[in-house]
């Protein structure tokens, strides 16, 4: 049999082909898939972006506001102490620490998505933006950047929770401090146990996909002849 | 582009070109649970294809290359990603095995496409429905004397294999 016969073999099955497809199950599956994706960019994206964000604000505003309050009034009808210089310049660090945190992770992800908008026209290209985008899902997990993550949020919960504590009265509230110490060590501990096991999943994934591409570059007379 | 839009060009291009996905998804997917799944991968690639397909390059050639460049990387998905999603379908699949039985010729090469390499899978399924070595070439981003150095190896391993089961089957025959 010469290879012109294996093609004509292969052209019967055109006007035989061995699937029947279910119209009405590809629209279901195809919009199943489509809301998982839009469920997965709502947490992802849209619930950290429009729902935290604002609550975050909502209460740095509310806190500030009685900062405010106690500087000018509280003083006078109750035995506090007003707010000092001091305390507006913690709350301005631990505003511009949640800032510091929140700010890089938005520009990284805004940066990475137009890199990933582009269709990929070949096979190479889509492996090297496969390669790229685990490369991205590493960087998130890198030990500089969740250092920073954690130091940035430290700063601002510790600031955040100790001007708490001296607005309602605790000059000075060392119990609120080791308490938070505590808890944020106790959220921070899953995410460093699971790192290990994503790096490793991800990085499989990763030589797959440049192994893949290696084998784009391979010098074909030199690979071995299949059996 | 419009939902409407994007959903009738979807329509037209599944209709009109059925048989390439079958193709693709029968050499990548050994399992039918594996074929369902890569099927609906595939579709859902080509569908988000759509807004960007510019008439560059005719709809046959743009879907293979999507349907083969999701195939690729479907193949390295962990199989536990895959498995979780199946689930979350339901039971009832998108496609079916059809009532007559394959032929056993086409069957016998969807085997020895299997045994190739991946991109050695595409390359011979994109020989065998006819691409010029310049569109291959193009879909996978290597040389086109590249490709016709795999090509011609492609070509050789399967002359062999094809001997190869024709003295099994005289031996089988008492010949």
């Amino acid at each position: 049999m010469e290879f012109e016969d294996m093609k004509a073999i292969w052209d019967t099955q055109n006007d035989k082909p061995v699937f029947s497809m279910q119209d009405q199950r590809l629209v279901v599956a195809l919009y199943q898939q489509r809301e998982q994706s839009r469920r997965r960019i709502f947490k992802q994206q849209f619930l950290p972006l429009y729902v935290m964000v604002p609550i975050g604000l909502a209460g740095v505003g509310f806190m500030f506001f009685a900062f405010f309050m106690k500087s000018l009034y509280i003083e006078k009808i109750a035995r506090d102490f007003p707010m000092s210089a001091w305390d507006y310049a913690a709350f301005a660090v631990a505003a511009g620490a949640l800032v510091a945190m929140v700010a890089p992770m938005y520009s990284e992800r805004k940066r990475h998505e137009r890199t990933q908008k582009v269709f990929a026209p070949s096979l190479r290209e889509e492996l090297e933006r496969g390669i790229s985008q685990l490369d991205f899902e590493l960087s998130l997990y890198s030990t500089p950047r969740l250092a920073g993550l954690y130091g940035w949020m430290t700063v601002a919960v510790l600031l955040f929770t100790w001007e708490m504590g001296r607005l309602n009265g605790n000059s000075t509230s060392w119990d609120i401090v080791w308490m938070t110490m505590f808890c944020m060590a106790a959220a921070t501990w899953p995410t460093l146990t699971a790192k290990k096991a994503f790096i490793e999943r991800v990085t499989a994934r990763k030589r797959a996909l440049e192994a893949m591409r290696a084998a784009l570059d391979e010098d074909p007379v030199q690979a071995p002849p299949y059996q | 582009m419009p939902n409407d839009e994007q959903q009738r060009v979807f329509d037209e291009w599944l209709r009109s070109h059925e048989g390439l996905f079958f193709k693709v998804v029968r050499a990548y997917a050994f399992t039918p649970q594996d074929q369902e799944d890569l099927f609906q991968e595939i579709a859902t690639q080509v569908w988000r294809s759509i807004p960007g397909f510019r008439g560059d390059a005719a709809v046959t050639t743009w879907i293979y290359r999507v349907a083969l460049n999701a195939a690729i990387t479907w193949t390295h998905k962990e199989r536990k990603h895959r498995a979780g999603k199946q689930d979350l379908d339901g039971a009832e699949p998108a496609i079916l095995q059809a009532s007559p039985a394959a032929d056993p010729r086409v069957e016998w090469l969807y085997e020895q496409i299997r045994q190739l390499s991946e991109i050695d899978r595409s390359l011979t399924l994109l020989l065998l429905d006819g691409f010029s070595y310049k569109e291959m070439a193009a879909m996978l981003g290597i040389t086109e004397n590249y490709v016709g150095v795999k090509i011609n190896r492609i070509k050789a391993y399967l002359m062999r294999a094809h001997l190869t089961s024709k003295s099994r089957e005289e031996v089988r025959d008492g010949i």
